[in-house]
């Protein structure tokens, strides 16, 4: 069932777009995030349906109401700030009994309801302290619980986590989700990290440069991206671009410039001569010293020389030189890692992939390779992964190379 | 929203209206009543008339004129001067500490003026301790007199100001990354090159307006000379009070005023012009 | 961190040579209101007869009464018209607020001789100009007096309300007034439990900065006075003129102790402020 939906909204600061034209259609009872690099207008969307920004054009329903035009404090929404913005001058008791205060509930019942909050959150005992006597996970807690008192119908959090540090964040990451399942209310989450995405929500939505790239699970999002932005922006991949040879039932054979020609599966169903851009996880390698064993007709095998060996405990990144390709490949270790012989630089290996585990993508922009995190591009730098993730023109340009001549 | 547009016109319009009375009116007043005639009785007769302008060319003027300015001129000079070494010790003292010296400067700032220069009046007196002290010394005998010159002014001027320098210069020192002497010092600058290079520059806003706030009132001072001064150090300030009070002839002090505003609106007006220009440069190079 | 370099020794000298200068003049004159002698030139021996001269001097204390009066009403005009402008200065985004800001800012610098001179010229013009008439219907005297110090004192005095009221807002956070609106609180009761709350010391450190200015305000006094009005600035500048007398040397040190519980309760209150944020 849905609860919250944004239709066509559209939003300018000048002439500068930072919405444009989206769609979004959020179910009750989900984790729904918006995902995307400074700029996207992620939390621009936020703010829209907090009430704090009007849209230029578009509606915004909840549960069935347009509340485009409400006041911020007739939504039936709240907002957990990305700083927090508890009030400095009232005690933690005070701050999560605001909503109830404000909107005239009967001080008795206030009474009720403040220590379930406490308890929900888990900071019973810490109701007189002042948000400075508290620690970032603690005031965090605390304006969650000071938006959820009110029970909302959407709890909208901006990048909640941002302020906190990593083991932090990964702990108050758990602690969000057993609060949503507790409460059982809809949360909208903004953030730009994808790992966060991945690991709360039920659907996320990619948002870049004011609209949206993609809409699904994470599962959906990492295994079938519909374009290269999507691809580079959650996990890590390769790029190829090749011309179908052959096909044979559902597979087809891709060849590929100065590289071995693949078998895929070729679920666009693009016909011989056509032009296609996979995307092939680094993970869906299988690296190895000796000739793997080839299982079926389906199975590629390359052969290449190791370039540069990350080693990250527990797994190892490796770039793999195939003919003029530089190819990244991530080996999880099964095993006790230092009984193996190492793989490492100058090596000779084989790849091994099955033609099921790539996939083929709607839109290619070359621009999106500078979002991996070793792109192969000359002029890779600090720089370019910074021009990529903010929404430069140039890149918007770079988009309008699509791949469309490849599908029928 | 409580202070939407219309409403917020509504908050801020009382004090707009006082101000634009008992501010503004006045000081267009001043501008106003120099072009009147004055009446025998000490008041404003009707008419316009440019003699009290013409007046202004009295021989005694010039001398006053140049006394004030350049009594303006040293004394911001010597609280600048005295301001910025202060600025930069307090700023880099441990945060205790420093709201003690911070304290310490600010107390004689709140003090009440009249008692500030009554103190002096007591130091310097001719039966007092410090003429005294210079009497052993040897540097001064018993005809001496330390009140009643315009050396007096100038130290009681400067006594009175320089909390007005100390604060704002402090308030931009207090903002600045120290760390960047450290960088210059690395880079191989010497610690005064480091300090005029880096550090100056980088409290050059605080300086400015520690400028305004000596130099405008320096040139209005009227107690201090009145107080302190003797006949030979009078200052413009002195003058329209005389006007005012003694010859009962307002238009003449309130040409005398008008100069007097001229001189302190005009270098006003004119630094944040200067400030917006660079600004607008330093736009314009950045797009 | 600091001291072992010897250049840096040059800051310091400077700064304990700057402090001796400003306080010789006051410890003199609190050394000599103890001093039976009347100018400190030579110690005759610890009294307490200035103090007593002190108390015993009516024209003093109806000085102070009036002190006093006039600062409390100036500050309390000050404060509220001080705190409405820096509110109306921190919202507007309209092209008038060059003009409101340029309004609220330059009596700061303007010399008070100048402030001075202007009002005593608009109370000198209305009142020979509606003086009569006012007379004529409303039966009630007309004249520079009680009044017309009050509102030049107000005038000068709500420009440093606004100012300091105007930083405690402008550091104050936006999120804050958004939360607040997001728990469901209207413009009024955000305005009154949230927006009022956290810039109130602001506020207090504002009305005590005008409450002390009026209590040391000469020269604008003293130009919009009536022939009788007496303040303690007045008071003093007057005996000052007569000489030196001994008894202002204890008035001195009464002024500079509640100058210090004055300056540290204000430091307080602004610290304070700045330990919470954190």
């Amino acid at each position: 069932m849905e609860i919250l939906r944004f239709e066509n909204v559209t939003k300018r600061y000048g002439d500068n777009t930072v919405l444009d034209n989206v769609t979004l259609s959020i179910g009750a009872g989900e984790v729904f995030s918006l995902l995307g690099p400074s700029g996207c207008g992620k939390t621009t969307l936020l703010r829209i349906c907090g009430g704090f920004e009007k849209p230029d054009s578009g509606r915004v329903i909840l549960d069935g109401v347009d509340i485009t035009d409400l006041p911020p404090n007739r939504r039936e929404v709240r907002t957990v700030f990305q700083n927090y913005a508890l009030f400095p001058h009232m005690t933690v008791w005070e701050n999560i009994a605001f909503g109830l205060k404000a909107s005239g509930v009967d001080p008795t019942k206030i009474a009720k309801e403040v220590p379930k909050y406490l308890d929900l959150v888990q900071l019973a005992g810490f109701e007189n302290r002042k948000p400075g006597q508290l620690s970032g996970g603690q005031r965090q807690r605390v304006a969650i619980a000071r938006a959820l008192i009110n029970r909302p119908k959407v709890l909208l959090l901006d990048e909640p986590l941002a302020a906190l540090d990593l083991k932090l964040r990964q702990r108050m990451l758990i602690e969000l989700d057993r609060l949503h399942d507790d409460v059982g209310i809809t949360f909208l989450f903004v953030t730009h990290d994808q790992q966060e995405a991945m690991s709360i929500s039920d659907h996320i939505a990619v948002l870049r440069g004011g609209h949206v790239e993609q809409i699904g699970t994470p599962p959906e999002l990492y295994e079938a991206p519909k374009t290269s932005f999507v691809a580079a922006f959650i996990g890590d991949t390769n790029f190829f671009t090749g011309v179908v040879r052959k096909t044979e039932g559902d597979y087809c054979d891709l060849e590929i410039e100065d590289f071995p020609t693949l078998r895929l599966y070729n679920d666009k169903k693009v016909h011989v001569g056509g032009s296609v851009h996979i995307s092939i996880r680094p993970e869906k390698f299988m690296i190895s010293h000796e000739r793997p064993e080839q299982v079926n007709p389906r199975t590629n095998l390359l052969q290449g020389v190791v370039e540069d060996v990350i080693y990250l405990g527990a797994h190892t990144r490796y770039w793999v030189r195939v003919n003029d390709w530089r190819v990244a490949v991530v080996k999880q270790h099964y095993g006790y890692a230092l009984d193996e012989r190492r793989i490492t630089w100058g090596d000779n290996v084989w790849l091994r992939f099955e033609a099921d585990n790539a996939y083929m993508l709607d839109r290619y922009a070359e621009a999106d390779e500078n979002l991996l995190s070793l792109p192969d591009t000359e002029e890779s730098s600090v720089d370019a992964l910074e021009a990529a993730a903010s929404e430069s023109n140039a890149m918007q340009e770079a988009m309008t190379a699509q791949t469309t001549s490849a599908q029928q | 929203m409580f202070f939407k547009k219309a409403s917020n016109f509504f908050v801020g319009l009382p004090t707009f209206v006082w101000l634009l009375l008992f501010y503004a009116l006045p000081v267009l007043i001043v501008f106003f009543l120099a072009f009147k005639p004055v009446d025998s009785a000490g008041g404003i007769a009707s008419g316009w008339t440019l003699a009290t302008l013409k007046e202004l060319g009295n021989p005694n003027y010039p001398a006053i004129i140049w006394r004030t300015f350049w009594l303006g001129i040293v004394s911001t000079v010597v609280c600048i001067a005295v301001a910025i070494p202060i600025s930069y010790y307090l700023s880099r003292m441990s945060s205790q500490l420093r709201n003690v010296f911070l304290m310490l400067i600010i107390v004689p700032f709140w003090t009440n003026f009249l008692i500030r220069i009554y103190a002096w009046r007591v130091f310097l007196h001719s039966d007092g301790i410090f003429k005294h002290l210079l009497m052993l010394v040897g540097l001064a005998d018993e005809s001496t007199v330390l009140l009643y010159n315009q050396w007096a002014v100038l130290t009681v001027m400067i006594y009175t100001y320089i909390p007005f320098a100390v604060l704002p210069i402090y308030a931009v020192a207090e903002k600045f990354d120290f760390s960047l002497l450290d960088a210059a010092k690395d880079l191989g600058a010497g610690s005064f090159h480091a300090f005029r290079r880096v550090f100056l520059p980088g409290i050059s806003k605080g300086v400015w307006t520690a400028v305004m706030v000596v130099l405008i009132p320096a040139f209005g001072a009227y107690l201090i000379p009145d107080l302190v001064g003797g006949p030979t150090s009078e200052l413009v300030g002195d003058k329209i009070a005389q006007r005012v009070f003694v010859d009962r002839n307002l238009p003449h002090a309130s040409a005398l005023s008008a100069l007097l505003m001229l001189a302190v609106f005009l270098p006003l007006v004119g630094t944040v012009w200067i400030r917006k220009l660079k600004s607008r440069k330093a736009e314009l190079e950045n797009a | 961190m600091r001291g072992c370099n010897r250049r840096s020794r040059f800051p310091f000298c400077i700064t304990l040579l700057t402090l001796i200068f400003l306080y010789t003049p006051l410890i003199l004159v609190a050394v000599a209101s103890f001093n039976a002698s009347k100018y400190g030139g030579a110690w005759t021996g610890f009294s307490l007869k200035w103090y007593e001269r002190l108390f015993q001097d009516r024209a003093i204390w109806e000085a102070l009464v009036n002190t006093l009066i006039i600062a409390l009403i100036a500050t309390v005009c000050a404060t509220i018209l001080g705190t409405l402008a820096a509110l109306a200065l921190h919202r507007s985004k309209s092209r008038f607020k060059g003009i409101y800001s340029a309004l609220v800012h330059t009596p700061l610098v303007v010399p008070d001789i100048l402030q001075g001179i202007g009002l005593l010229l608009l109370f000198v013009t209305v009142l020979s100009t509606f003086g009569e008439w006012i007379k004529r219907h409303f039966g009630i005297e007309c004249g520079l007096g009680m009044t017309t110090i009050v509102i030049a004192h107000i005038t000068f005095c709500l420009s440093y309300v606004t100012m300091v009221v105007l930083g405690r807002l402008q550091e104050f956070d936006r999120s804050m007034i958004e939360a607040a609106q997001d728990l469901g609180a209207g413009g009024l009761y955000t305005f009154f439990r949230v927006t009022l709350p956290i810039i109130s010391p602001g506020i207090i450190a504002g009305a005590l900065f005008a409450f002390t200015l009026s209590i040391d305000d000469f020269v604008i006094t003293f130009f919009v006075k009536g022939a009788g009005d007496t303040t303690l600035p007045i008071y003093i500048q007057s005996a000052m003129r007569r000489g030196t007398p001994a008894v202002i040397n204890a008035l001195s040190v009464i002024f500079l102790v509640m100058t210090f519980i004055l300056v540290f309760i204000t430091q307080r209150l602004l610290t304070d402020k700045k330990d919470t944020k954190k």
